[in-house]
């Protein structure tokens, strides 16, 4: 039997985790997550969980033992998707503009070449508003003692307390399996998809001081921005569904954020009672003070049913 | 029937729990348990019980015996004093029911949602011999107050035994953990008056100093900071109910706790 007993109910538990999951800030960069044919995908996202929102995140515990985290919606503060795209090269040779009859060219046209860069073009979309996706946990707690590795083969009890190297007991989530939702991309992403690339090639033209007729030649030999997209770059009639087929897939944002949240939890523990545990600590700050009593706590465990956690060890 | 079915967080401890708690307040906090004259703590070894300490509290530079002041003889016009030592030691500590301290009969049994302790007090008075007496500057030419010198102290032990209980009292959060002294006795005195008058005088000094204070001490509300996380426990005792029919709950040798909670962000 054990000497202590500590019970937390669920409601406590789920409080303490509503109260935190908030806190979490996760960042991170892929500047060439994927290469899609004739695009590349790189991304730059920061993303925390929400519990502001009607449905809350919720942490379930349940009589087997394991713990179950839900409704974790994911609020962007990120999201920053980088498309490359490979045009390609066109090239227009020389021409006379206006000949002088029989005596020449009056203005001629040097020839030019087009998109021989890889990637032509570049374009960063802002998605953090439009794209929305939650995840869910499956884990277990687990409770372990650590011993400090930075206490002294001759401290005492006492001056590991004191240089803040004493050896403690922790509450850990053991085993996540974390799973993520597919993203679910707003219909207006191909909007600002389709413009943004017709802003960048005529960015580029411009640029170059193409004249009109040949910017019409241009758009005869690419066939529009519609054949752009569907034929030549190969996305398809849906450009939505391709963004969230390349977000979901190649792009590994969803393993991304899996791996992420698992080391977190992983790498998180709760630390919950230094062992040995200081009582009666002297805070009269008179000299020599009183040295706290040390409970030695042995044989910490942890048990879950659907009602509560229950922690429970013996005084060594 | 799960543990917080009634409440948001519950605690227990056991006997042996409280038992080496005791144990390890005894030998870390040993000022709490041994009181003697500063002649007495010059010379440990003079004290009828050897001091039983951790290292760590000579390291330290911790009292290891608390001074008073020496006895006062009667008639010497405080001019003349004994030494003397008495040491407290927590032997037993038995929550209902009653099982591991053979309680005197004026005790037993260990009523229901009470607790027994059995603590050995053990003392002694530097009694001069007739020698030391007479070599003693009279008092009518004493002009200083005076010690008299010692080389042993004349030792007795006894056995306390205290029962008591705990009821909580009021509403949250105005409640209040009433401890009742339900009983004391002592064992080994040779003369009956003289334990019946010591009895009287530690069950005053319980009723009128000792538990009010406790009263005052034993809080009924209060905050605990959850540990690298930015929030905090607001705790309060849960009040008695059918369901939770006492609390602090003395019983199967443990003391439970049931506690409501409110988790607040800092």
């Amino acid at each position: 039997m054990s000497d202590i007993t500590v019970s937390i109910s669920h409601a406590i538990i789920n409080g303490i985790f509503t109260g935190v999951v908030d806190t979490f800030k996760f960042e991170h960069a892929d500047p060439h997550a994927a290469s899609l044919g004739p695009v590349t995908l790189g991304y730059d996202v920061a993303f925390h969980f929400r519990n502001d929102t009607a449905v809350q995140p919720t942490l379930d515990l349940r009589d087997d033992g394991s713990i179950f985290l839900h409704n974790l919606k994911i609020l962007w503060d990120k999201l920053e998707l980088t498309v490359g795209i490979d045009i390609p090269t066109i090239q227009i040779g020389a021409f006379c503009l206006i000949p002088i009859p029989f005596d020449g060219c009056l203005v001629p046209f040097p020839g030019i070449t087009l998109f021989d860069a890889n990637p032509d073009i570049s374009f960063t979309l802002a998605l953090d508003q439009l794209i929305t996706s939650e995840l869910s946990v499956d884990a277990a707690f687990g409770v372990s003692h650590i011993s400090n590795p930075n206490r002294l083969p001759t401290d005492s009890d006492w001056d590991a307390h004191d240089n803040k190297r004493g050896n403690h007991w922790e509450l850990s989530v053991v085993a996540p399996v974390v799973h993520v939702d597919p993203f679910h991309v707003a219909d207006i992403v191909a909007d600002l998809f389709k413009k943004a690339i017709q802003d960048s090639i005529d960015s580029i033209l411009n640029g170059l001081g193409v004249p009109g007729f040949i910017r019409d030649l241009i758009d005869k030999i690419l066939g529009g921005i519609e054949h752009l997209i569907r034929v030549v770059l190969n996305i398809g009639d849906n450009i939505v569904q391709w963004l969230e087929n390349a977000l979901n897939g190649p792009v590994n944002l969803l393993d991304f954020i899996a791996t992420f949240v698992t080391d977190f939890l992983l790498r998180n523990p709760i630390p919950i009672v230094e062992d040995p545990l200081p009582i009666l600590e002297d805070k009269s700050g008179k000299p020599n003070p009183l040295i706290p009593i040390m409970i030695p706590i042995v044989g910490l465990q942890a048990s879950v049913t659907a009602a509560e956690l229950v922690l429970e060890g013996s005084v060594g | 029937v799960a543990l917080t079915d009634h409440a948001s967080l519950y605690g227990a401890l056991n006997e042996h729990a409280i038992n080496r708690v005791a144990q390890l307040l005894e030998q870390e906090r040993p000022s709490l348990f041994n009181y003697a004259t500063k002649a007495v703590i010059a010379q440990p070894s003079l004290l009828c019980q050897a001091l039983n300490t951790n290292p760590e509290v000579a390291k330290r530079n911790n009292p290891m015996i608390t001074e008073k002041q020496a006895l006062p003889v009667l008639g010497t016009n405080g001019l003349y004093f004994l030494d003397y030592g008495f040491q407290l030691s927590i032997i037993q500590i038995d929550f209902a029911p009653g099982s591991s301290i053979a309680l005197p009969p004026e005790l037993s049994p260990l009523q229901p949602q009470c607790l027994a302790a059995h603590i050995g007090v053990s003392g002694g008075v530097a009694c001069p011999s007739s020698d030391v007496i007479q070599q003693l500057v009279p008092v009518a030419d004493l002009k200083v107050p005076t010690v008299i010198p010692t080389s042993q102290l004349s030792c007795f032990s006894v056995d306390a035994f205290i029962v008591l209980g705990a009821e909580l009292s009021g509403t949250p959060p105005n409640e209040m953990v009433n401890v009742h002294f339900d009983g004391f006795k002592l064992l080994g005195f040779v003369a009956p008056g003289l334990e019946a008058i010591l009895e009287c005088y530690v069950n005053v000094v319980m009723q009128l100093a000792v538990l009010p204070r406790l009263k005052t001490l034993i809080r009924t509300a209060f905050q605990f900071p959850l540990q690298s996380l930015p929030l905090r426990f607001d705790l309060t005792f849960t009040p008695i109910s059918s369901n939770v029919p006492f609390n602090p709950a003395v019983e199967d040798d443990q003391v439970k706790v049931y506690l409501d909670a409110q988790v607040v962000k800092i």
